[in-house]
């Protein structure tokens, strides 16, 4: 449709405040990336001069191979835990109407609305309890609790995609509710799964609060490590804090892409069916 | 066949299949039953630690049982923490709205839309913590920012945005916009495109077609980004430490709550303090769903096409 | 200050001149070039991806056409955005407004040319009475059956009396018996109302039914622009032959015969037939429709077959045929046939349509 010059108008201021965000945005990135290659930053437009050793002495001195080793083995195992635990849920879910099924979703729904540090203090505490906090356990089963209803969230549009028919013709053809899973809904729901997993994944590697609550030193995450080191800048150099910030965005920004590939952007945060727009 | 027929169930079995029939009507049965250990998990921990908060909550140290209350209320240092959350998390996430939502508009219609959302989500992947550490550097006296506003002669000295209410907000608003702006372009693209043809057709102006198309529908949807982005800025804990002035003046609630619980060791005194968190965001979000209530919610396109 | 086209309520014509749209390498409309004249109901057909939709989309103004322009009369208005345009739209999926009742969807075009609201509450009513949708007034369109907001959709477009209707397939979403019936909705619309109308379907029954004229569009591109009569008898190529129902198309060699007919003749196969684009001899195809292809005795003209396929349809039998060593042919048999059966078939020279054959080249037409 044509475009009057009001709409113009607007458009260009639009395209402006685009601009001057993604600008700025550019700018604090930069600056942590600069800054972790400078020698020394202080008053001047660049660094004195640039070198890496930076990222050397944060990878000793965070012990990032530690670090790396223990976010991955917490977030792969939320990953896994959550989707073993949500797709039944979201299955059941989809395919039966029962008693109480209101109020089940609702209180899956919850966590999702609830912000982590409400729910994450008292979890804590009894993890406390339960001598599990600070070990990695704790802090995965801290994690599980936004990101099982999430994986839910997620596999119900593709779960209501699948002809129940297409079930129906496994079960009248001999295959038993385990063998229906293993043989036609798995594969069916092999996308859907995938872009769960990948979503999980990348919460989960973002999630400061409930990671921060209740790990221990041994069982920190990335960010949460980061978050210490920068609460601790005055003590150390900030070159390499930056550094570790620009390895941590490194991460995160593969497996964003990763993510993307598979995902719609807008399934990040909201309940979107997978089909294209006719 | 005959093999088959052996297999079937005989009489006496029959009173079991009977009982199992009776709940599969109710809708229970075997495929139900595989929302268990969800529910239980969730059960374990999500509602079994809230409820222990609660109660937690009301089980002080010393005093009755209203006592973290009464303390909250009473201390300023606590007390006022509720009015300066209030006052970063409310006025970020409106300047999130209006933001998003022009530009969800303009994306909706593009055709380029997965890369720039792509762009426009990054600071997603970039977090809290690494939002602060280059805001702390890009906005400081001597960072990019105010190097670029001196030179061009539009300030005569930098200005002060970090370790302050404004760092603590600028944080808010770069975190917060790719949530805002996801949801609400899934909001906009789930309007049936032929709506606001058929308003041109009928002579309807590009504002016009905003005015009574595009806001009623989406009224609904705003109510929600609403909500679930103020919860999120209302909860905002390592940017108000980082980039603030956490004793200060950007000491927010969940500091509060954080303090009571790692450096008090006083569990219940913090449980207390998320709970008013959670009251006052409730209160909140209520107002704001009241009003939805009053508005458009039904489906966003039209007829059986 | 905006134009706008209120003070064309009477108009003469309406001229798409070359009009073209591409859609970065995709064509969509090639070179379309036709006039309506005021009061006509004019049908766009063609298969579904022809390019009419979108011939529609160029004259609301929702497209803007990459070359070509739209007149109306003197007035160019393909520079126009639709609110300028003032014609009223009535989509495929409907588009009502689902947060309006009746009443406030249809009323919507008047109450964005600002009438008096007297005067839109009265004009409203009139229209519902028209449609026959009075007790729905109130109800949103959620609530009403698919039928009930065709109405809804056809009273928006009237009430704001423009000077022509656009309607996009109105009709494609709805069962066979709501079909007809709105068909003859339509129609009679048209007639108490009088405004010009432009509609678009893949429907040949409802284009010969409807229209006053018939343009047939395929692959983008004008293939006739005919009444419906001529362009049931008379198609002009062989491909909208074909796409007009006539099923048969055969190879032939073909010689002048008796009176305006020509003589065609392939293995198995003498017909007269009446000849196309000039035709005098030479290769060509022989389009028939199966309905006038039937079992004959000793005629001259005959084609000899064997019946391979049959099919009951209560009045007469569908039936397939394999000339030996040639095609097959759909024909229609009013007594039993059995497969297997050694017939001859014929057919009125009249309803023989002899085409050039595709291999010589032919110039694409101007059409007006």
């Amino acid at each position: 449709m044509g475009k009057s010059v009001l709409e113009r108008l607007w458009s260009s201021l639009v395209w402006l405040v685009i601009g001057f965000f993604l600008i700025n945005l550019a700018g604090i990135i930069a600056t942590v990336l600069v800054d972790s290659f400078g020698t020394r930053w202080f008053d001047t437009w660049l660094p004195a001069g640039f070198t890496t050793r930076w990222y050397g002495s944060a990878w000793d001195e965070f012990q990032l191979s530690d670090v790396l080793i223990v976010t991955f083995e917490i977030v792969f195992a939320v990953v896994a835990i959550a989707v073993l635990l949500g797709v039944p849920a979201a299955y059941a879910l989809a395919r039966r109407q029962f008693p109480g099924k209101h109020v089940l979703t609702l209180v899956f729904m919850m966590p999702l609305m609830v912000p982590p540090i409400t729910y994450g203090i008292p979890l804590a505490t009894l993890l406390y309890k339960l001598h599990l906090a600070g070990t990695m356990s704790g802090v995965i089963l801290a994690n599980l609790v936004p990101t099982v209803p999430f994986v839910i969230l997620v596999m119900t549009p593709f779960i209501e995609q699948i002809d129940t028919r297409v079930e129906y013709a496994a079960r009248v053809f001999g295959a038993g509710l385990f063998r229906t899973f293993v043989y036609v809904l798995v594969p069916l729901l092999a996308p859907g799964m995938l872009a769960a997993g990948l979503l999980v994944l990348v919460r989960t590697l973002a999630m400061f609060e409930l990671t921060f609550l209740t790990a221990g030193s041994e069982s920190q995450t990335l960010v949460v490590v980061l978050y210490y080191a920068v609460f601790a800048a005055g003590v150390r150099a900030t070159q390499s804090v930056d550094a570790m910030a620009i390895i941590y965005m490194a991460t995160t920004l593969v497996w964003m892409v990763i993510a993307l590939r598979f995902v719609n952007p807008v399934q990040l945060v909201a309940r979107v069916s997978d089909q294209p727009r006719r | 066949m005959s093999a088959i027929i052996g297999e079937l169930p005989r009489r006496e079995a029959m009173a079991s299949v009977n009982w199992r029939r009776r709940l599969a009507h109710r809708g229970i049965d075997g495929v139900t039953l595989l929302v268990l250990p969800a529910t239980i998990s969730i059960a374990a921990l999500f509602i079994y630690p809230s409820i222990y908060g609660i109660v937690l909550a009301f089980s002080p140290r010393v005093g009755g049982f209203l006592a973290n209350y009464e303390r909250f209320f009473s201390d300023p240092y606590y007390s006022q923490t509720i009015a300066i959350t209030l006052e970063m998390g409310l006025p970020a996430t409106l300047i999130n709205m209006a933001a998003a939502v022009p530009l969800a508009f303009h994306l909706s219609s593009m055709r380029r839309q997965r890369v720039l959302t792509a762009i426009l989500v990054l600071p997603v992947t970039l977090g809290t913590v690494l939002v602060a550490q280059g805001l702390l550097g890009y906005l400081g006296p001597q960072g990019w920012f105010n190097r670029v506003l001196v030179s061009l002669h539009l300030i005569s000295e930098p200005i002060r945005l970090i370790h302050n209410y404004w760092g603590v907000m600028i944080s808010l608003i770069i975190t917060g916009f790719p949530f805002v702006f996801l949801l609400m372009l899934s909001y906009v693209t789930g309007i049936d495109p032929a709506l606001p043809k058929a308003a041109a057709t009928l002579g309807a102006s590009a504002w016009a077609r905003f005015r009574h198309i595009h806001l009623p529908l989406l009224a609904s949807g705003f109510a929600m980004c609403f909500c679930l982005a103020f919860v999120q800025a209302f909860t905002v804990f390592p940017s108000a430490v980082l980039l603030g002035q956490p004793a200060g003046t950007t000491r927010v609630i969940s500091i509060v709550a954080y303090h009571a619980a790692y450096e008090e060791y006083d569990y219940s005194m913090a449980s207390a303090v998320a709970l008013i968190m959670g009251t006052v965001q409730l209160v909140v979000i209520s107002l704001v769903l009241g009003v939805r209530e009053f508005v458009y919610r039904g489906p966003l396109g039209s007829g059986k096409g | 200050m905006s134009q706008s086209l209120e003070s064309a309520a009477d108009f003469t014509e309406l001229r798409l001149e070359h009009v073209s749209q591409r859609f970065g390498t995709v064509t969509a409309i090639d070179d379309l070039s036709f006039t309506v004249r005021r009061g006509e109901f004019i049908v766009l057909l063609g298969p579904s991806g022809c390019g009419k939709s979108t011939v529609l989309n160029c004259i609301a103004g929702l497209v803007t056409p990459t070359s070509g322009s739209v007149w109306l009369d003197e007035h160019r208005i393909d520079t126009l955005r639709p609110e300028q345009r003032g014609f009223g739209m009535v989509f495929q999926n409907y588009a009502l407004f689902p947060h309006m009742s009746v009443r406030r969807n249809i009323g919507f075009g008047l109450v964005m040319r600002h009438r008096p609201k007297a005067d839109i509450a009265k004009r409203v009513d009139d229209v519902l009475k028209f449609v026959q949708l009075q007790e729905h007034a109130d109800k949103l369109p959620g609530q009403l059956s698919g039928g009930q907001q065709q109405r809804v959709a056809i009273a928006r477009a009237i009430v704001i009396a423009p000077p022509l209707i656009l309607m996009d397939e109105p009709l494609s979403n709805l069962d066979a018996k709501l079909r007809l019936e709105m068909r003859s909705e339509i129609k009679r619309i048209h007639r108490e109302v009088g405004r010009t109308s432009i509609y678009v379907t893949h429907d040949q029954d409802e284009a010969l039914s409807l229209a006053d004229r018939i343009v047939l569009i395929v692959n983008g591109r004008a293939c006739q622009i005919a009444t419906p009569l001529e362009l049931y008898q008379r198609p002009a190529s062989l491909e909208v032959a074909r796409f007009m129902g006539f099923r048969n198309a055969v190879e032939v060699t073909v010689e002048p015969g008796p009176g305006p007919h020509l003589r065609a003749m392939a293995s198995g196969i003498k017909l007269t037939g009446s000849p196309t684009d000039g035709l005098a001899k030479g290769r060509a195809v022989a389009a028939i429709r199966p309905d006038d292809l039937m079992p004959h005795h000793g005629r001259e003209d005959a084609i000899r077959a064997r019946v391979v396929e049959t099919e009951f349809r209560g009045r007469d039998y569908a039936g397939k045929a394999r000339v030996e060593g040639g095609p097959e042919l759909f024909f229609r048999s009013p007594q039993r046939i059995d497969i297997g059966d050694a017939i001859e078939l014929a057919a009125d020279p009249g309803r023989v349509l002899l085409f050039p054959s595709s291999d010589e080249k032919r110039e694409p037409q101007r059409l007006q």
